[in-house]
């Protein structure tokens, strides 16, 4: 019998910063279409409902995709046809990494991305991004933990970091 | 795509009420300048948003001037001091010119609004509270005061004392109501004390005292069943008054706060703005310089919280230069960076527009308008001036003065006061120039002789466009072996009596050329 071989990417260990700096996107002055990624996490949806809610009257794409894999190229291209992106949620080690990496590959494709990261993961998710060219990458911080927390308590926590929202996307 | 006050009108959709209202309000503590009445403008644009979805919409303004005087504003004597901590509402006129303090100050304000296109319906504090519109939630919020209390310290360091009540008197001894403190009530008599020394009773129906502000807010937009309200970014820090008065209005009054729309404070020339100091811009004092319209392009080109400094000196020639692009790109007589930015652009002016109009309205360059108008103040010669120096519109370069339609005629001495104004206050000295009558005793060496008598010539053969004219210049002064700034010093000179000027080319072809010619050969 033989193996079945699977190709998996791998983070590089040695975490070396690659040479090239990628510039953030700039947000629209105005946009209609929002993808919401979801990587699946517990809590991960209550926290992009809750911020769907505060966009007000928008065309939300959403996409769901594993929190311990990278997004597929669909998933990236159905989330890139939108004006913008959040992800959520990066509050464990490995789906930190991917949330930021699923993020800096939005970014590389010309979308702009906001990524909703625990605040324990947060300085993890800042030096992976500073190592893949983007110091700037745009994080918004929820308080630790999400996982285990009741519907209610996800959301009262997700509505501290709206105005944060607000203020990046400069919308009132 | 929308602009963002029209994002803010299709979120209201989703409320369900039979009737948006848009509210805004200024406290009367002085002159309302252009960072103060800034909500005044967003609530205006979100209510006309809000009709052209269809919805019913009406915006009010409310004074507040049943407010204290914390300050004495720009430019009260020191005089006024006497009337620190009463209500504006009980201050005299300063000039005696009208009714009272608070008429002084807000008449000026309202009465510039119908010219920015503003509706509103309007209303005052001190009569809200002497009509007794206040007086259930007065009762309430002293029936409420524990949870009130509550409420407060939950966003205070150093908690109110157990028998505070969000309610403060005016002091029947000595008049303030910024020094009073409430701590009893029975029925509607309140039991206070004056920092004066006074003890006394308040009858809370006697509209003779006020709500404390985050409370007044929150009955206010039950009152009036407000469902927007813009204000200052102070107001919106976390934990300050909109953040307390959405916990009143919800927990005490069982209203839903209004929508909000925070918005960053406009500085002058770098400054905050400060009525007691008396560095302010009124919309009465934009009026002067530049339309309405332009007014309103400044407020809505940026985001509600983006910095925004205005500055009337310098920099607002190139305001206007910008806003004239974008009035010409949203006619189609010029073009944006890409299709993105056009579409953006067009969208700001739509709603900076008070009256859509089907065809670009004149816009001769104010900037070059600051030149002409110092050279002659008459509108028909300064016509020609325009049309010498190819500064009108393609389909009126045939035009003369006589012929030119009401509207244009109309927009064009607008433009020709706003800019004697922009002149007469705001210009910088250098900016400024006189044509002398009599010849200036100067003294030019022989090249800048011959540089003169030459281009007096070449003048006096051939009529020449403004850039025909600045090679014909450069042609002469290289021939006498000139640098050009000693050149164009000696046209200043002998024409100005000064080293500088306006661009030398078409400041020339500005001039009668009988006189010009006679000029540079210092005939007269």
């Amino acid at each position: 019998m033989s193996p079945r071989l699977v190709e998996k990417g791998v983070l590089n260990p040695l975490a070396d910063k690659e040479v090239g700096e990628i510039d953030l996107n700039p947000f629209p002055d105005d946009f209609e279409r929002v993808a919401l990624v979801d990587n699946t996490k517990p809590g991960a949806n209550v926290i992009l409902a809750t911020l769907r809610e505060a966009l007000g009257n928008r065309i939300f794409i959403e996409v769901k995709k594993a929190a311990g894999a990278a997004a597929t190229l669909n998933q990236l291209e159905k989330a890139a046809s939108a004006e913008l992106a959040i992800l959520s949620l990066a509050d464990c080690g490995s789906c930190t990494s991917w949330v930021v990496l699923d993020a800096i590959r939005l970014e590389e494709m010309g979308i702009p991305t906001i990524s909703i990261v625990s605040n324990r993961f947060a300085p993890f998710a800042r030096e992976l991004a500073s190592t893949h060219g983007l110091d700037d990458l745009r994080l918004l911080e929820v308080e630790h933990p999400i996982a285990g927390l009741s519907v209610n308590e996800v959301e009262e926590k997700t509505l501290k970091i709206i105005p944060a929202l607000k203020y990046i996307l400069q919308i009132p | 795509m929308k602009h963002w006050t029209e994002r803010i009108a299709s979120d209201l959709t989703n409320w369900n009420v039979e009737e948006h209202v848009v509210a805004s309000g200024t406290s009367i503590s002085g002159s309302i300048h252009i960072g103060n009445s800034c909500d005044v403008f967003i609530a205006n644009a979100v209510g006309k948003s809000l009709q052209k979805l269809g919805e019913k919409s009406r915006t009010i303004w409310i004074a507040d001037d049943h407010d204290p005087l914390r300050k004495v504003p720009y430019p009260l004597p020191e005089s006024y001091e006497k009337y620190l901590g009463i209500p504006y509402s009980q201050i005299p006129c300063p000039k005696d010119c009208c009714e009272s303090f608070v008429e002084h100050f807000q008449k000026p304000f309202l009465d510039t609004l119908p010219v920015f296109g503003i509706e509103l319906d309007t209303y005052s504090g001190a009569k809200m509270y002497q009509e007794g519109v206040y007086n259930d939630y007065i009762k309430k919020s002293l029936e409420r005061a524990p949870k009130i209390r509550e409420i407060f310290n939950h966003h205070r360091e150093k908690p109110l004392k157990d028998d505070w009540l969000p309610y403060n008197p005016i002091c029947s001894e000595c008049g303030r109501v910024n020094t009073t403190y409430a701590y009893d009530f029975q029925g509607d008599s309140v039991q206070y004390r004056c920092q004066c020394g006074y003890n006394g009773e308040m009858d809370i129906t006697s509209g003779e005292g006020k709500l404390t502000w985050r409370v007044e807010w929150a009955a206010r937009w039950k009152i009036f069943k407000v469902t927007c309200e813009p204000f200052g970014k102070d107001h919106a820090a976390s934990g300050g008054s909109y953040d307390v008065s959405k916990k009143i209005s919800t927990e005490i009054f069982n209203y839903r706060a209004p929508y909000p729309v925070p918005y960053e404070w406009i500085t002058l020339k770098g400054d905050a703005m400060s009525k007691s100091k008396g560095v302010f811009f009124t919309p009465g004092q934009w009026l002067e310089i530049g339309s309405p319209e332009t007014l309103n392009y400044f407020l809505f080109r940026s985001k509600p919280l983006k910095h925004k400094d205005f500055n009337p000196e310098m920099p607002f020639l190139d305001f206007i230069d910008q806003y004239d692009r974008i009035e010409r790109i949203y006619y189609g007589e010029d073009e944006a960076a890409s299709a993105k930015e056009e579409e953006k652009l067009k969208k700001i002016y739509e709603i900076s527009m008070i009256t859509p109009q089907k065809e670009i309205p004149f816009q001769p360059s104010y900037r070059f308008l600051t030149v002409a108008y110092q050279i002659n103040q008459s509108p028909e010669d300064i016509y020609r001036i325009l049309k010498a120096n190819s500064q009108l519109p393609a389909d009126m370069e045939e035009l003369h003065f006589q012929e030119l339609e009401d509207e244009d005629l109309k927009k064009f001495n607008e433009r020709l006061d706003q800019v004697k104004n922009w002149l007469n206050l705001y210009a910088p000295k250098f900016v400024k120039f006189q044509v002398q009558k009599e010849i200036p005793h100067v003294e030019l060496n022989p090249a800048q002789e011959g540089f003169l008598a030459e281009l007096a010539d070449s003048l006096e053969k051939k009529n020449y466009s403004s850039e025909e004219l600045h090679d014909e210049m450069y042609r002469i002064l290289k021939k006498h072996d000139l640098k050009p700034q000693k050149a164009f010093q000696s046209i200043y000179r002998v024409v100005l009596g000064q080293k500088q000027g306006p661009r030398a080319a078409s400041f020339l072809l500005s001039l009668d050329k009988d006189f010009l010619i006679r000029r540079l050969r210092r005939e007269a």
